[in-house]
């Protein structure tokens, strides 16, 4: 029984069943013939209907649905109604019970894929955006949500919730519909909607309910030619004379009459391309384009179906709150800012699920779940309680500790203007959601989290610097101060610098200096919510840099985070992305062009301090002749002083700026994007000492091929100390495999390869590591050279096996890995 | 003879519309009682069997079978020569609920169809008894694996909720205990057919209805509806309810029901017989039954189909289904669809008026009823709706001559969406909706 789609009358209709004659007591505890009384005045299922749709559309209703604007103080609610009962414990996991996964150990979610908010509780690992929003403090949790003498039928369930009368009946109308009913007769024709092809009970009152939008567009009104408008017109006239035909007969025609007017009204929300991805998503959007029409309307139903996963959960439950977690993500990119402090978002099922799995890998129905009030003046954390999941009632259910009509009464009185009392039928215990009402100031910053940019080309410039904390480059926009322990500063670079405004994504060589502490530094689009990953981890003494490609957010800035002590930050930029270029990547299998060791490039013999060797790259290793760029994985050993390389194309000025930063003695890679000078040559200049200088190719870019960078917001995919991607456990010598696509952001096919920022923690040896696509041989070739002891990043552009996998192998001793994607390549 | 207006309702109840030659043959029988003993008699159908194309699954088309399937069904309610027989069908389809989105089999899908189809009007507990074990039935509510040791509850909840006794009529117990008596009746997916397994049966005792022993699933039905007098009369009592609101109103006088019942059981559940008394009730073509119903989506376009001979491919029904609220052998919920206000939101209304649309501009194709602009206003309006089979009543036919007339001014001798407007608004009257007659 999947994708229970409770709408309008079905609870009622299906329990508005003949009296059969006896009195067993129903599963509430009512009679059937009290219930049946309860509901007698059912809309189309309980009594006659002459009298019923009579009273149901009262003649009161004006035939115009003229919308009035919202208040500065009204305050707007999206009920998120997720049919089939939706399985609380895998969507706010209580990793912390044992009994969790004894209960459930063929679905449990293993800790180390929960997104913890506690020691004992977090969100399932697609509710990401959820988790940013929790972590905002946006989102109220309430645990053990339910009422007493719960029932396990989907109908009659979602009837009692829809419902929300303490006392239960008459469940002819729901609880938002008796909220309408008390609007004033100016503010209540259209301030209610039900983004579906019909009107669930709770959108339904005595009087008035919610207008129906079909989510899909296309709506008959939408055309407006002038004849279309005269059709409409003689529509209008036509619906509204009478016929002598009865209840029905009028009915019809009124509805006939709403749909033009509605028409009229939604249109504009539908003229912009919706978004892809699931009917939360898609809602979600729409709910906010109404919002931002100011058409009066104040509480919105959006639905999905499919949560009732009595099998395969683990196939079905991911891809719906993948919807879920997009769909909040898409609302919030929507909504304009000026809605942000007026709406409020309630995610609700009819009933949770059983703690124990079956052996179908699913979860029976159950009762007690974990409901979800979201929005910028929610006060966020923890309400009510986590049920056992052993101490359960007679029927192996959880036991309830919040009424879910708390919720609705704290939503009513503290957020919609009051009300509860009478709506609920009794009074309720306010559960202080809310930090202040509609309109007030917002506490706390919504998250803006970016999608995955346009597939976009690269366009390579000369190395230029484009900001140096320690000395003010950077315009306007620079600054002559190092960032402070967790400090977060933007830096814009579209429409600078020659980068177009439409640009996507930048290629920096990023470089720390002058670190007080050994930290890290974080580059995220500038605007959005701080990932938690890394891109340097510099110390004292050592200039640290690392290619970052970073994609831009949507003021064209990138955003950088220093975790601890001060640092000084220099940026080369070395290239951007644009949609527009037709420059692209061919990921090539790392072929070595130079080393000075044995003569590979012909030249043999250490660089000397002040002078520029140049290297042909087309035609070598894969790289065709027409390839304007290189990605280079630049290797520096047995430096002689402390010094920096500068890899530009050859018979250009050489710039003011470093690719790779060296420390005598130590060997230190890192990855540059080159772009080729004349004669398909790169320079490279050593400033001081004498070094060694390895350089292999990984990729070209050129006209025409392949792949085009889509830029992600950055996502911790492998942490071996978190057991985040792997186990936890260090790596000694047997290569690791770890899934990259399917995951943050990556698609599941199409991917050639993945940018990420991988780092080596603390080897207990001094080591190299190696990333190749699983599959195929390891190649005699490094990413990254760690030294015994301390914490080394560096960009990999990572080919991936047919099974979207790397492996990845360390050569000696053992040492924790952590990787970051920053986007990936498609085919 | 019989009441022309009685045989016109008897028509648009059982036959989607009524098709002016089958009213001349029914009025041309002597008695109401014969009419609907023709409606009943399936003989002219010939055992209709599925497509051929549509018998197999192919994985590489489904969506393509999907889409062909709803289409070919449609088309079977539109040209049957009894269309009764599909329209209970699709009766069972919204009883004994599948819905393909979840089944996903377009083999299993179509023989659970086509043992609605052949059982239509047939033995209600052979019928129970048989789509219980059917492989779509299985997998929906998937007792497919409901295995001894730990019971899935969902066909078991099912049987009694919404397929037999309904809510009310017994404990969360009965359903625990009546899911271990179904444990083993399973789904092969090597095979694709049922199958009992032995190990995955649990043979211990059950309490059921208060009788513990060791029962197995379908001696649960045939408790229901052979054995207990008492649950057999509630079953009666619970379908009984269900085909009359599905043919006549909402909400019967009990004694309606109470009697239906009576013949039901008394047929040992022959659901012809039920028929036969419901469409020989007098309640049958009072007011209540002939304003009692709006037509459901697919009833709505199957009677256009009718009426204007298009097919369901060539009006493509499929791309408008889903909008007006209705798309068969997808099923909203496992408690099928429900009755008049939910079909009356602006949403599937919505839904309906861009299929009219769709409708009107493959009937102007080619020049069609270009001829109206010859007529008067009037006699275009009244052609119109008697080619819809439409009986309107004076203010709405007032309200289309005047919208038609004030279009003809204001297009000036271009009187091509004067037309198509006459042939949409006709086809979004009440009386076509609601196929109420005075």
């Amino acid at each position: 029984m999947l994708d229970p789609d409770i709408s309008t009358e079905d609870a009622l209709h299906l329990l508005s069943r003949p009296d059969l004659g006896d009195e067993p007591t129903g599963p509430r505890g009512w009679t059937r013939r009290t219930f049946l009384q309860a509901i007698g005045a059912g809309v189309f299922g309980g009594a006659a209907v002459g009298t019923i749709a009579g009273e149901f559309f009262g003649g009161d209703i004006p035939d115009a649905w003229a919308g009035t604007p919202i208040g500065a103080n009204d305050g707007i609610v999206i009920v998120v109604t997720l049919y089939g009962g939706y399985d609380g414990l895998n969507t706010f996991v209580p990793f912390g019970d044992a009994n969790y996964y004894s209960k459930r150990a063929n679905i449990a979610i293993p800790q180390n894929q929960v997104l913890a908010v506690n020691s004992s509780v977090g969100f399932a690992p697609q509710l990401t955006y959820l988790k940013a929003l929790y972590d905002a403090g946006q989102v109220a949790a309430i645990q053990g949500t339910g009422y007493a003498n719960p029932d396990l039928s989907h109908f009659t369930s979602m009837a009692i919730w829809m419902n929300g009368r303490f006392g239960g009946g008459p469940a002819s109308t729901g609880w938002v519909g008796r909220w309408l009913d008390g609007q004033p007769a100016s503010s209540a024709d259209l301030a209610a909607a039900s983004l579906d092809s019909s009107v669930p009970l709770h959108m339904q009152g005595a009087v008035r309910r919610a207008a129906g939008i079909p989510p899909n567009g296309g709506m008959f009104g939408f055309d407006n030619t002038p004849s279309d408008q005269r059709m409409y017109s003689g529509l209008r006239a036509m619906s509204t004379v009478g016929g002598g035909r009865g209840v029905l007969h009028d009915t019809f025609n009124q509805t006939m009459r709403r749909q033009l007017d509605l028409a009229t009204e939604v249109s504009p929300a539908f003229r912009a391309a919706l978004p892809g991805g699931g009917e939360l998503t898609r809602e979600l959007t729409i709910a906010a384009r109404l919002i931002n029409a100011n058409l009066g309307l104040r509480v919105f139903d959006v639905s999905r179906g499919g949560f009732d996963t009595h099998d395969n959960q683990n196939n079905a439950l991911p891809g719906l709150l993948v919807d879920l977690n997009a769909g909040l993500q898409a609302f919030y990119a929507t909504l304009q800012p000026q809605w942000q402090n007026r709406v409020t978002l309630l995610v609700m099922s009819e009933f949770g699920r059983t703690p124990a799995s079956n052996n179908s890998g699913g979860t029976d129905h159950g009762t007690s779940n974990t409901s979800f009030v979201i929005g910028s003046n929610v006060r966020g954390g923890l309400y009510g309680q986590m049920p056992s999941l052993t101490a359960l009632d007679r029927n192996g259910r959880m036991q309830s500790y919040v009424d879910f009509r708390w919720i609705y009464g704290t939503l009513l009185d503290s957020w919609m203007g009051g009300g509860a009392t009478t709506i609920l039928n009794g009074g309720y215990q306010n559960l202080g959601l809310f930090h202040t009402g509609p309109g007030a100031a917002s506490p706390t910053v919504t998250p803006v989290v970016l999608g995955p940019s346009v597939a976009s080309g690269f366009v390579s410039t000369a190395p230029q610097r484009v900001f140096d904390t320690r000395d003010g480059t950077g315009g306007a926009s620079g600054r002559t101060s190092p960032l402070q322990a967790g400090e977060a500063w933007a830096f814009p670079f579209a429409g600078q610098y020659g980068i177009p405004t439409d640009a996507t994504a930048v290629a920096l060589n990023l470089t720390a200096v002058d670190a007080t502490l050994p930290t890290y530094v974080s580059v995220w689009p500038g605007g959005t919510l701080k990932p938690f990953t890394a891109n340097l981890n510099p110390r004292p003494g050592l200039a640290v840099p690392n290619l970052v490609i970073g994609q831009l957010g949507p003021a064209g800035t990138l955003s950088f985070y220093n975790n601890s002590g001060s640092v000084n930050l220099v940026a080369d930029i070395v290239g951007y992305f644009t949609p527009s270029s037709n420059l692209r990547l061919r990921a090539l299998t790392p072929a070595r062009l130079l080393d000075t060791r044995d003569g590979t490039g012909e030249v043999l013999g250490a660089v000397a301090g002040g002078s520029t060797i140049n290297l042909k790259v087309t035609d070598r290793g894969g790289v065709p002749a027409n390839a304007k760029a290189v990605a280079l994985n630049v290797t520096v050993t047995e430096p002689t002083s402390g010094s920096f390389l500068t890899v530009f194309p050859t018979g250009e000025t050489r710039p003011l700026a470093s690719s790779v930063n060296m420390v005598p003695g130590q060997t230190v890679p890192n990855m540059v994007f080159a772009r080729v000078g004349t004669d398909g040559k790169v320079s490279i200049y050593n400033n001081s000492g004498a070094a060694h200088v390895v350089i292999d190719v990984v990729a070209a870019f050129a006209d025409n091929a392949p792949g085009r960078l889509v830029a992600v917001q950055p996502a911790r995919v492998l942490d071996t100390r978190e057991g985040i991607g792997a186990p936890l456990a260090k790596l000694a010598q047997t290569p690791l495999v770890v899934k990259l696509t399917g995951q943050a952001g990556i698609p599941s096919s199409g991917v050639s390869a993945v940018l990420m920022n991988v780092t080596a923690v603390t080897p207990d040896a001094n080591t190299f590591i190696t990333v190749y696509p699983t599959g195929g041989d390891r190649p005699l070739a490094s990413n990254l050279n760690a030294v015994a002891g301390q914490v080394i990043p560096n960009m990999v552009l990572a080919r991936v096996g047919a099974d979207g996998s790397v492996a990845i192998y360390n050569n000696a001793g053992s040492v924790d890995m952590v990787a970051d994607v920053m986007g990936y390549f498609t085919t | 003879m019989p009441v022309q207006a009685e045989i016109e309702h008897l028509l648009r109840r059982t036959e989607f519309a009524a098709r002016p030659a089958r009213v001349t043959e029914l009025m041309a029988l002597p008695t109401l009682a014969d009419a609907v003993n023709n409606v009943l008699d399936f003989t002219p159908n010939a055992n209709p069997q599925l497509r051929a194309d549509l018998v197999t699954h192919n994985n590489n088309d489904s969506f393509t079978q999907r889409v062909a399937a709803y289409h070919w069904w449609i088309d079977m309610m539109a040209t049957r020569p009894r269309p009764l027989q599909e329209k209970m069908t699709l009766f069972w389809h919204g009883h004994f609920v599948s819905e393909w989105d979840v089944v996903g089999r377009t083999d299993q899908m179509m023989e659970q169809n086509q043992l609605f189809r052949n059982m239509a009007v047939g033995d209600f507990k052979a019928l129970t008894h048989a789509m219980s074990l059917q492989p779509a039935m299985l997998i929906y509510l998937s007792n497919g694996v409901n295995v001894k040791g730990s019971p899935n509850q969902n066909f078991a909840r099912e049987l009694l909720e919404l397929f037999t006794i309904g809510i009310g009529n017994y404990l969360e117990d009965d359903v625990a205990e009546t899911a271990r008596a179904w444990t083993g009746h399973n789904y092969n997916g090597t095979t694709r057919a049922y199958e009992f397994r032995t190990n995955s049966h649990d043979f211990g005792d059950k309490t059921i209805f208060g009788v513990r022993r060791n029962w197995n699933g379908p001696e649960v039905i045939d408790e229901i509806l052979l054995n207990n007098p008492v649950l057999r009369s509630l079953a009666a009592k619970f379908v009984a309810r269900k085909m009359w609101e599905y043919f006549a109103y909402l909400d019967p006088a009990q004694n309606i029901v109470d009697d239906l019942a009576t013949v039901f059981v008394a047929n040992n559940l022959s659901v012809l017989e039920l028929m036969r008394a419901l469409l020989n009730r007098p309640e049958f073509y009072s007011p209540s039954a002939t304003q009692g119903l709006v037509r459901t989506p697919t009833e709505w376009a199957v009677a256009l189909m009718v009426q204007t001979g298009l097919s369901a491919t060539t009006i493509k029904v499929w791309d408008y289904a889903e909008s007006m609220g209705q798309r068969i052998f997808d099923p909203p919920n496992v408690a099928g669809w429900k009755a008049n206000g939910y079909w009356m939101t602006t949403s599937a209304l919505s839904g309906r008026a861009n299929l009219a649309k769709r409708v009107a501009s493959l009937l102007r194709l080619n020049g069609g009823f270009d001829n109206l602009i010859t007529m008067s206003v009037a006699q275009s309006v009244d052609l119109v709706a008697n080619y819809f089979g439409v009986a309107l009543s004076a203010v709405t036919r007032q309200s289309l001559i005047d919208a038609h007339q004030a279009e003809r001014i204001a297009s000036n001798g271009t009187n091509s969406k004067a037309i198509t407007n006459l042939l949409v608004m006709t086809m979004l009257t009440a009386e076509m909706n609601v196929a109420s007659t005075a």
